[in-house]
C-alpha cells in the first residue's frame, strides 16, 4: 500500500536567541505521488531534515498543511502523533540502534509495548533475512559494522509495514560502496513493499537513484525535477554536485 | 584549575545540582540525625532525671502484704494501704529510723473506720399543698458511684394541717383539735400500732416507718423530734440518721512534715505534734471509767461520692377532716401505705454538710465532746483474679450481717451501701462499753489535702494517707456511665475504692484505739501499716544515688525482714480493672488505675544508651553510602570527558585535583544551603540544637564530600586516554531476547551494573537502616510502654524518631533517584528514538517505572536481608519485630524507588524527537 504526500505552504522557523530567528522551511508546496521515490537534496541547513521531520510528525510546521494519505499530519496531537509515527518508517543517518538490545529486538522495538495480530519476532526475522542479516539476529549492535547497523535500522523501519518510508541521509555515515548497497536495498524494499519513499541526501549519486529530485536552498524549493524531464534532471544533479549555475 | 572547576560546575548545571542536592541531603541528614538522636537521648535522660524521685524512695510493708499479682508483675498495687491494718512493730520502725542513710522514715498506722452519725434533715417545705390537711410520702434513696447505685431506705410520712391547732394532752402526746370543737384527732398517736418498735437487722430497714405531724397553727407543738434532730413548721419533713464512717490513721507529724510539708496544708486549728498523745478528758468530772481523748487532724475533703435522693408524693387522701380521722385509728399505717401518691417534687442532698457538722461536733473541748461510736471496723485488701492479659477482676467477698451489728449498742451503725457487693473482708472491733466511754476523737486542726505539695505525675506513688486512689473510666461506655468523672470511694466499707484516712492522730494517740481493754480484739503489738522512706543523698537517677537507695533497702530488709520496694525511678502503670455489677443498679464497669511499675527509670536509661549507639552507627553508614553513591555515579558519568582530558595531556594529579575540587566546591555550597535548611527543620521540630551546632553542616558537607569523592577522583585519575573512546562500548551487554517492557527494563538496568549496584546498595542500606531504626525505636517504645513516664517520653521523642526514619527513607530514595536520573539522561537519545517509532509517553514512563520497580525489589530485598543479618548478630534484638518491620520496609523501599523515579520521569516528558534529531 502506498500513500500520496501533500505539502501546502509549509513553513517552519526556529528561534535562535531572543531576537534572531532561523527560517528552516518557507512556504514549501510539494505533491508526491503514491509509490514514488523522491530525493530531497540541498546543502547543509537547507531544510531537508526539517522537511522530513515535519512529514514524519517529529516536528510541527508553523504554517501550512501536511497530508499523508488520509492523515492531516499538521493537526495531530500527542498519542495521535505517536500512532501516526508507528504507521511510517524512518531511517536515520546515525542508525540510532538501542545498544542494549539484540538485533532482532531492535527490529521489534517499535512494536515492543504493543499487541499485534502477528508474531513480531517472526516478522523481524523475515525482515532481517530481507536485509541479509538473519544470522546476526542475536548479536548486539556494537558487534556490527556501520553498514550492517543501517540495514538493521532499515529492517526496523519496515516492521510496521509502512506506506511511507522517510530516510534522512541514510548513507551519510557510510563509505560510498556501502552507501550504494544501502541505497540498493532501500529501493528494492521500496519496490517490494510498495512504499512511497522520501530520502534526504546531499549526495548526487544517491539522489540520481530516485525518480524525482526536489532541491532546497535556505528553506525554499529551488528545483523540482522528474527523471522523465531528461536534460533538466541532469542539470539539477549537476547543481547538487556543485557544478553549473545556481549550484 | 579553579577556573576549570568553576566552569565545569557552571556548564554542567544539572549534574552539579544533582550532586549538590545529594551532598546537601547527606550533610543535613547527618547533622540533623545526630542532633535528633542526641535530642531523643537527652529528652529521655532529662525526663527520667526530673521525675526520678517521687514522694518517697522506698516503701516498707509487712512481709505478708504482697499480692500475687504485684509479685509476678513487678508492680505495687495502687491502693495497697487500704488493706493493711498493722503488721509493723514500733521497734521495727525505730530500727529503720536508725539505719544509716535513712533521711526520713514516715510511718502510717491504719486504725479503722469509726462510724459516727449525724442528723440529716429532709425538708419538703417547697412542695407542700395549700389544702387544709395533707399527707405526704417521702421515698428516700442513698446514691453512690455517681448515681449508678441506688440504695432504697425506709419511706417516711408527713402530715400537715393548716387550719387546726395541736393541743397537748397527758402522757406527752398531742392531738389535733379544730377551733371551737371538742372533737380531737390523735393523728400521730396510732401510726406505730401496726409496726414493731425496732428491729435488730443492720441498715435500719426493719425499723418503724415514721410519721411526722405538723400544724401551721401551732408550730411549737408537733413537728419532727428524734433524739438526734428535729424539724418545726414552717420547716416540714423528716430527719434521717446519716452514718459517716471515717478512716482513722496514725502518723508521725514530724516525719510527715519532712516528707510532705503537712503543716503547710493546715487550714484551721493546729498541726499535730509528736507530744500529742492520749489525753484525760475527765478533768475532775464524775465519769464512768476512764475518759480518754485523742487529738486528731481532720481532712477538709471527704472524696466521698454520696448523696440522698428524696421523692415527695402528695397522697390522695380523703378531704375534710376525714384524713385526721383515719390517721387517728389503729390501722393508720396500713391506711397511709395504701394511698396512691402523686409526685410533687424530688431533690438531692449532699452528705458533705453532714461530714462538716460531724467535724464541728468533734472540734470542741474534750469535756464537751459528745459523738458516739460503738467501735471501729478494719478491712482487708482486695484480691484479684487475672481474667486476661489486659485486665483483672476484683474478687467479691461476703461479709456476714453480724459484722455490722454491735453487740452492745445494737444495730444500724453501718451505712446502707454495705448491703452492696463487697471486695474486702470487714472485721469489727467493738468497744468494751463496760470499761467506760470510747476514746473521744477530738479534732484539733483541719488540713486540706489539696494544699499538699504536688509531685511529678510521671513518678507518682500512692499517697493514700491523703488521697483516694485514682480510678478512671477505661472505655467510652464506662466514661459515659460515670458522667466523665472518676470513681470515688463510697460509704461501703468493703467497696472497691477505699476512702483515704480522714482523721489523723499520732502514734501516741494511737494507743487509745489499740488498747484491748477498750476495744475487743485490738492490739498494739504491730500497729504500723507501712513506712515510707526517703534516702539521704539521692540527687537523681545517677549510679551513686541508685546505689544508696539499693543499699538502704537491703539494710531495711536485713534488719526487719519486712518487705521492701524501691519506688524511686518507678512510674504509674495503668491497670485495667473489670468491676462486676453491683446489686443496686451499678452495671459492670471497666476502669483504669495507676499501679506503680518499679525500676522504670533504670530500664529507660539502659535502653536509651543502646538505642543511641545503634542510631549513630546507622546514620554514619547511611550517609556515607548515600554520598559515596552520588559522587561515584557522578564521576563515572564523566569518564569520557576525563578521558578526553587525559588525551589532552592532563597529568593524573591534575585530574584528581580537578575532580576533588569540584566535589569540594559542591560540598561547600551544599553546606551553606544546608545550614539554612537545618535551621528551618530545627525550628519546625523544636530540636535541641544551637545555631553553632547547625553551622556544623558546612564542614560536615565539605568533609563528607571530600571523603566520598576521594575514591572516584582517584579512579578518574587512573583513566587512560583510550577510555574516552571505549566508553560507548563499555556497557556490559548480554545478548538476550526480550519479551516485553519489563524485560527491556531489566536489560537496561543491567547495562550499567556498577551504577545499578550503587543505587541498589543505596536503597538496600536505606531499607536495612529503616528496618533497624524502626525496630530499635519500636523496641524502645516497647520498653517505654505501660507506664506514665514511658508514655510521656514516648510522646516527646516520637517526633525526632520519625524524623530519623524520614531522613533514612529520603536518603534511600535519593540513591535510587540519582541512579535513575543518570541512567535516563545518558539514554535520552535512545528514548527519543523510541518516540520516533511511535512509542507513546506512557510507554516510556512505564519503562522507567519498571526499571525503578526492579531496582526497588532487588534493593529492598537486599536491605531486608542485611537488616535480618545484623539483627541476628545483636544479642537480645527482637527478631520477630524485625521480621515484621522488614516486611513493611520492603514495601516502603519498593514504593520509595517508584516515587524516586518520578523526578527522572518528569524529565522524560521533555524528550521530544526534535531534540535528538537536531543533534544530527
Amino acid at each position: 500500500m502506498t500513500v500520496p504526500v501533500e505539502l501546502r505552504d509549509v513553513s517552519r522557523s526556529y528561534a535562535m536567541g531572543p531576537e534572531q530567528e532561523i527560517r528552516a522551511l518557507h512556504r514549501i508546496t510539494i505533491s508526491v505521488r503514491p509509490g514514488s521515490a523522491v530525493a530531497i537534496t540541498g546543502p547543509s541547513g537547507s531544510g531537508k531534515s526539517t522537511l522530513l521531520h515535519v512529514i514524519g510528525a517529529m516536528d510541527v510546521s508553523d504554517e501550512g498543511s501536511v497530508r499523508v494519505g488520509d492523515v492531516d499530519v499538521t493537526n495531530l496531537k500527542g498519542a495521535e502523533q505517536a500512532d501516526y509515527r508507528r504507521s511510517i518508517g524512518f531511517v536515520f543517518q546515525k542508525f540510532h540502534l538501542l545498544p542494549a538490545l539484540t538485533i532482532v529486538d531492535n527490529v521489534v522495538a517499535p512494536l515492543l509495548p504493543f499487541r499485534t495480530s502477528f508474531d513480531k519476532w517472526s516478522r523481524a526475522s523475515e525482515l532481517l533475512a530481507a536485509v541479509g542479516l538473519e544470522d546476526r539476529a542475536d548479536s548486539l549492535p556494537a558487534r556490527l559494522s556501520g553498514g550492517q547497523q543501517q540495514r538493521v535500522a532499515i529492517a526496523r523501519a519496515l516492521i510496521n509495514d509502512p506506506a511511507l518510508l522517510l530516510a534522512d541521509e541514510p548513507t551519510g555515515n557510510l563509505d560510498s560502496e556501502t552507501g550504494t548497497e544501502i541505497m540498493d536495498l532501500l529501493l528494492r524494499l521500496r519496490t517490494e513493499h510498495g512504499m512511497t519513499f522520501l530520502i534526504a541526501t546531499h549526495d548526487p549519486v544517491v539522489a540520481s537513484r530516485c525518480e524525482r529530485i526536489v532541491r532546497l536552498k535556505d528553506g525554499e524549493v529551488v528545483d523540482d525535477v522528474d527523471i522523465e524531464s531528461g536534460v533538466h534532471y541532469d542539470e539539477v544533479l549537476g547543481r547538487i554536485a556543485g557544478l553549473g549555475p545556481g549550484a | 584549575m579553579g577556573r576549570f572547576v568553576l566552569s565545569q560546575l557552571r556548564y554542567r548545571k544539572s549534574r552539579t545540582l544533582t550532586l549538590a542536592a545529594g551532598i546537601l541531603l547527606a550533610a543535613v541528614s547527618f547533622t540533623l540525625l545526630t542532633s535528633a538522636a542526641s535530642t531523643s537521648e537527652l529528652r529521655v535522660k532529662r525526663t527520667v532525671a526530673e521525675n526520678f524521685q517521687p514522694a518517697y524512695d522506698i516503701l516498707v510493708r509487712p512481709s505478708d502484704s504482697f499480692t500475687e499479682l504485684e509479685r509476678t508483675e513487678g508492680l505495687i498495687q495502687q491502693n495497697y494501704l487500704s488493706g493493711i491494718f498493722g503488721g509493723i512493730t514500733r521497734q521495727q520502725y525505730r530500727d529503720i529510723e536508725a539505719i544509716t542513710g535513712v533521711e526520713v522514715a514516715a510511718p502510717i498506722a491504719n486504725v479503722g473506720f469509726v462510724p459516727p452519725f449525724e442528723a440529716l434533715p429532709i425538708d419538703i417545705s417547697p412542695y407542700l399543698s395549700d389544702a387544709p390537711e395533707s399527707l405526704y410520702r417521702l421515698k428516700v434513696e442513698w446514691l453512690a458511684n455517681n448515681g449508678l447505685s441506688r440504695y432504697p431506705d425506709q419511706d417516711a410520712y408527713v402530715y400537715l394541717t393548716r387550719r387546726d391547732p395541736f393541743v397537748k394532752v397527758p402522757n406527752g402526746l398531742y392531738v389535733q383539735r379544730p377551733a371551737g370543737s371538742h372533737r380531737s384527732y390523735e393523728v400521730c398517736n396510732h401510726f406505730y400500732d401496726q409496726q414493731q418498735e425496732y428491729g435488730t437487722a443492720p441498715f435500719r430497714l426493719d425499723r418503724n416507718v415514721e410519721l411526722g405531724c405538723y400544724s401551721a397553727v401551732t408550730p411549737q407543738i408537733g413537728g419532727y423530734r428524734v433524739d438526734f434532730g428535729s424539724l418545726r413548721f414552717p420547716n416540714v419533713g423528716t430527719v434521717r440518721a446519716a452514718f459517716f464512717p471515717m478512716l482513722v490513721a496514725a502518723i508521725d507529724p514530724e516525719k510527715e512534715q519532712q516528707l510532705l510539708d503537712l503543716g503547710g496544708a493546715i487550714v484551721s486549728g493546729r498541726m499535730l505534734t509528736s507530744d500529742d498523745g492520749v489525753g484525760d478528758a475527765s478533768e475532775g468530772q464524775e465519769v464512768f471509767g476512764l475518759d480518754e481523748f485523742i487529738p486528731l487532724l481532720a481532712s477538709t475533703r471527704t472524696y466521698t461520692d454520696e448523696e440522698v435522693e428524696v421523692t415527695v408524693e402528695l397522697l390522695g387522701a380523703p378531704t375534710g377532716r376525714e384524713l385526721p380521722s383515719r390517721l387517728s385509728r389503729s390501722n393508720a399505717y396500713s391506711f397511709a401505705r395504701g394511698l396512691e401518691g402523686r409526685e410533687v417534687g424530688s431533690f438531692k442532698l449532699s452528705l458533705k454538710p453532714v461530714y462538716e457538722r460531724l467535724l464541728d461536733k468533734m472540734s470542741v473541748a474534750p469535756k464537751e465532746w459528745d459523738v458516739g461510736y460503738p467501735g471501729y471496723w478494719q478491712t482487708s485488701a482486695v484480691h484479684y483474679d487475672v481474667e486476661s492479659e489486659a485486665s483483672i477482676v476484683p474478687r467479691a467477698v461476703r461479709n456476714p450481717a453480724k459484722v455490722f451489728v454491735n453487740n452492745y449498742y445494737g444495730c444500724c451503725w453501718a451505712p446502707q451501701e454495705n448491703r452492696d457487693v463487697q471486695f474486702r473482708k470487714v472485721r469489727g472491733l467493738q468497744a468494751n462499753a463496760r470499761e467506760g466511754n470510747v476514746p473521744k476523737l477530738v479534732v484539733v486542726g483541719r488540713f486540706d489535702p489539696g494544699k499538699l505539695p504536688g509531685f511529678s505525675e510521671l513518678s507518682r506513688v500512692p499517697l493514700e494517707t491523703y488521697y483516694p486512689p485514682l480510678v478512671e473510666a477505661a472505655d467510652a461506655r464506662t466514661g459515659k456511665l460515670l458522667g466523665g468523672r472518676d470513681l470515688l470511694p463510697t460509704l461501703n466499707l468493703g467497696g472497691y475504692v477505699s476512702q483515704p484516712p480522714l482523721l489523723l492522730t499520732t502514734l501516741g494517740g494511737l494507743r487509745a484505739l489499740t488498747d484491748s481493754s477498750k476495744f475487743y480484739d485490738a492490739s498494739d503489738d504491730a500497729p504500723i501499716s507501712v513506712i515510707r522512706v526517703r534516702v539521704a543523698g539521692v540527687t537523681g537517677p545517677d549510679q551513686v544515688s541508685r546505689e544508696r537507695i539499693r543499699r538502704v533497702a537491703e539494710e531495711i530488709h536485713a534488719t526487719t525482714s519486712l518487705s521492701v520496694d524501691i519506688t524511686a525511678g518507678s512510674s504509674p502503670h495503668p491497670v485495667t480493672v473489670e468491676l462486676p455489677a453491683g446489686n443496686y443498679g451499678q452495671p459492670p464497669l471497666t476502669v483504669t488505675e495507676g499501679w506503680v511499675e518499679k525500676g522504670v527509670a533504670v530500664r529507660f536509661l539502659e535502653a536509651v544508651d543502646a538505642k543511641s549507639i545503634i542510631l549513630l552507627a546507622l546514620i554514619l553508614v547511611v550517609c556515607s553510602v548515600f554520598l559515596g553513591n552520588s559522587t561515584t555515579a557522578s564521576v563515572k558519568a564523566r569518564r569520557v570527558e576525563i578521558g578526553t582530558l587525559a588525551c589532552l595531556g592532563w597529568p593524573r594529579s591534575k585530574i584528581f585535583a580537578a575532580v576533588l575540587g569540584e566535589v569540594a566546591m559542591m560540598g561547600l555550597l551544599s553546606g551553606i544551603a544546608g545550614f539554612g535548611l537545618a535551621l528551618a527543620v530545627i525550628a519546625i521540630l523544636s530540636l535541641d540544637m544551637t545555631v553553632l551546632h547547625s553551622l556544623l553542616v558546612v564542614p560536615v558537607a565539605v568533609v563528607l564530600a571530600l571523603v566520598a569523592g576521594c575514591i572516584p577522583a582517584w579512579r578518574a585519575a587512573k583513566t587512560v586516554p583510550l577510555d574516552a573512546i571505549r566508553f560507548t562500548t563499555s556497557e556490559r551487554l548480554h545478548a538476550t531476547r526480550l519479551r516485553g517492557l519489563l524485560a527491556m527494563a531489566v536489560t537496561n538496568i543491567l547495562r550499567r551494573p556498577s551504577r545499578t549496584a550503587l543505587g541498589v546498595v543505596g536503597l538496600a542500606v536505606g531499607v536495612a537502616a529503616l528496618t533497624l531504626l524502626i525496630t530499635v525505636n519500636r523496641a524502645f517504645q516497647g520498653v517505654l510502654v505501660g507506664n506514665l513516664m514511658g508514655n510521656f517520653i514516648s510522646l516527646r521523642i516520637r517526633g525526632v524518631d520519625l524524623l530519623s526514619a524520614v531522613f533514612v527513607v529520603l536518603l534511600g530514595a535519593g540513591s535510587v533517584a540519582d541512579v535513575l536520573f543518570l541512567n535516563l539522561r545518558e539514554r535520552a537519545p535512545e528514548l527519543v528514538t523510541l518516540r520516533t517509532f511511535g512509542w507513546r509517553q506512557s510507554h516510556l514512563l512505564r519503562l522507567a517505572a519498571f526499571e525503578a520497580f526492579a531496582m526497588g525489589v532487588v534493593g529492598s530485598a537486599l536491605g531486608v536481608g542485611i537488616a535480618l543479618l545484623v539483627a541476628s548478630q545483636i544479642q537480645g534484638f527482637p527478631m520477630g519485630t524485625t521480621a515484621i518491620v522488614a516486611l513493611m520496609a520492603f514495601g516502603a523501599g519498593v514504593f520509595v524507588a517508584l516515587a524516586a523515579s518520578l523526578v527522572p520521569m518528569a524529565k522524560l516528558s521533555e524528550l521530544l524527537p526534535t531534540t535528538l534529531l537536531a543533534e544530527e
